[in-house]
């Protein structure tokens, strides 16, 4: 049981290390890589995608974004 | 190139200003609705832009869009917020549809739900093309989820704990009106900057990709710029040119705040960054009104 779970561990962490390797690759052949994953429906984009943006600009990850849908839920009269 | 494409490409490559507003709002209707004159909406919107004129007219808003949008990965990261905020709206659209008591406000509201959930995956296909590979195969697969998927054969349902389940009315109409005419000024900013970031072999297909875009957003303009014209029939100019110049202030504000604070209506999971944003104030007290969220990030209503 012991050695099923080191090998599990092993396992995972191998498939990290490629994951990042490959991240690096792309990174290196492309200039550029995002990675992030969707969450309970939500856009989760990972905090080194962000920080390089935010630092620049803080709110920039969401201004200029479309809009096309009532932004206020609450009908005024008229 | 045909009258219609001539008339749309005539809006590309002009600087944000008030003057584009009033004519993108003019192409929409000429295109879809040709000879339709709009009395009613178009006087409205023309005081609105007098005494409410908004930052995304004018040029200094396309300076921070050029040196924001420079950055590749800043213009990457963009097009999945634009394909999360499309999916968002596209939800909020099939809310106000389903329960909508005009079977044309319906119809209208349907399609243009359909198209914002297919614009989701539009431009995960532009970052696809203008940044191949930046984005592995895995979350690729994930982001097309942004798009809920609607589509003319599917039944009507609102959303869930959607606020937007409600009868829409001319209020709803003309927000979109307002918020469409941003996104096509939004338009004709990427267009360029697309075609500065892609390979060359891509320029094509982003064009069509992003022309595709455009014909849609100026057919929503037109067909809410329609409505809100039709259902201010009766109602008082005075009035009507009121309500406007109250929604562009608000959505100014938006925009202002987007740029560098707090946000007034919460999209992008900003409630998780921001006290302020409408859904967590709305937490802290259900009985939050827009004048009180418009109060609590620091304008108050006049």
């Amino acid at each position: 049981m012991d050695d099923d779970e080191t090998y599990e561990e092993q396992r995972l962490e191998e498939a990290n290390r490629l994951s990042h390797a490959a991240s690096v690759l792309r990174e290196s052949r492309t200039g550029l890589v995002l990675t992030g994953r969707i969450k309970n429906g939500e856009l989760q984009l990972d905090q080194p995608t962000l920080d390089e943006i935010q630092a620049k600009f803080p709110e920039a990850d969401i201004s200029f974004i479309a809009l096309n849908s009532p932004f206020d839920a609450e009908s005024l009269p008229v | 190139m045909d009258d219609d494409m001539a008339l749309t490409s005539s809006l590309l490559g002009r600087e944000p200003s008030l003057e584009l507003i009033r004519s993108i709002a003019e192409v929409a209707v000429q295109l879809r609705y040709p000879g339709l004159e709009c009395s009613r909406y178009f006087a409205a919107l023309g005081q609105a832009l007098r005494d409410e004129p908004p930052p995304f007219g004018t040029r200094e808003y396309r300076l921070i869009y050029r040196s924001l949008s420079a950055e590749p990965r800043w213009m990457a990261v963009s097009l999945i917020r634009n394909a999360e905020r499309e999916g968002d709206g596209s939800k909020r659209l099939w809310s106000l549809a389903a329960c909508s008591v005009d079977e044309e406000h319906q119809r209208l509201l349907k399609r243009h739900a359909c198209d914002e959930s297919r614009h989701a995956l539009m431009y995960l296909a532009l970052l696809d093309l203008t940044f191949p590979g930046a984005v592995s195969p895995d979350f690729g697969a994930e982001l097309r989820q942004l798009s809920p998927g609607f589509s003319m054969r599917k039944e009507l349902y609102p959303v869930p704990g959607s606020p937007y389940a409600k009868v829409p009315t001319i209020d709803d109409f003309l927000q979109m009106n307002i918020a469409e005419i941003r996104t096509a000024i939004h338009h004709t900013m990427q267009r360029p900057v697309l075609g500065g970031h892609c390979p060359p072999e891509n320029l094509n297909r982003i064009t069509k990709l992003h022309d595709a875009l455009l014909a849609d957003e100026l057919s929503h303009i037109a067909y809410t710029a329609v409505l809100v014209d039709r259902m201010g029939r009766d109602v008082d100019p005075p009035r009507l040119a009121a309500l406007f110049c109250r929604r562009f202030r608000d959505f100014n504000l938006i925009t202002t705040e987007e740029l560098g604070g707090d946000v007034f209506d919460c999209s992008v999971a900003c409630c998780a960054k921001r006290p302020t944003c409408r859904a967590r104030a709305a937490d802290h007290d259900s009985g939050s009104g827009a004048t009180k969220v418009l109060h609590q990030i620091g304008s108050r209503p006049r």
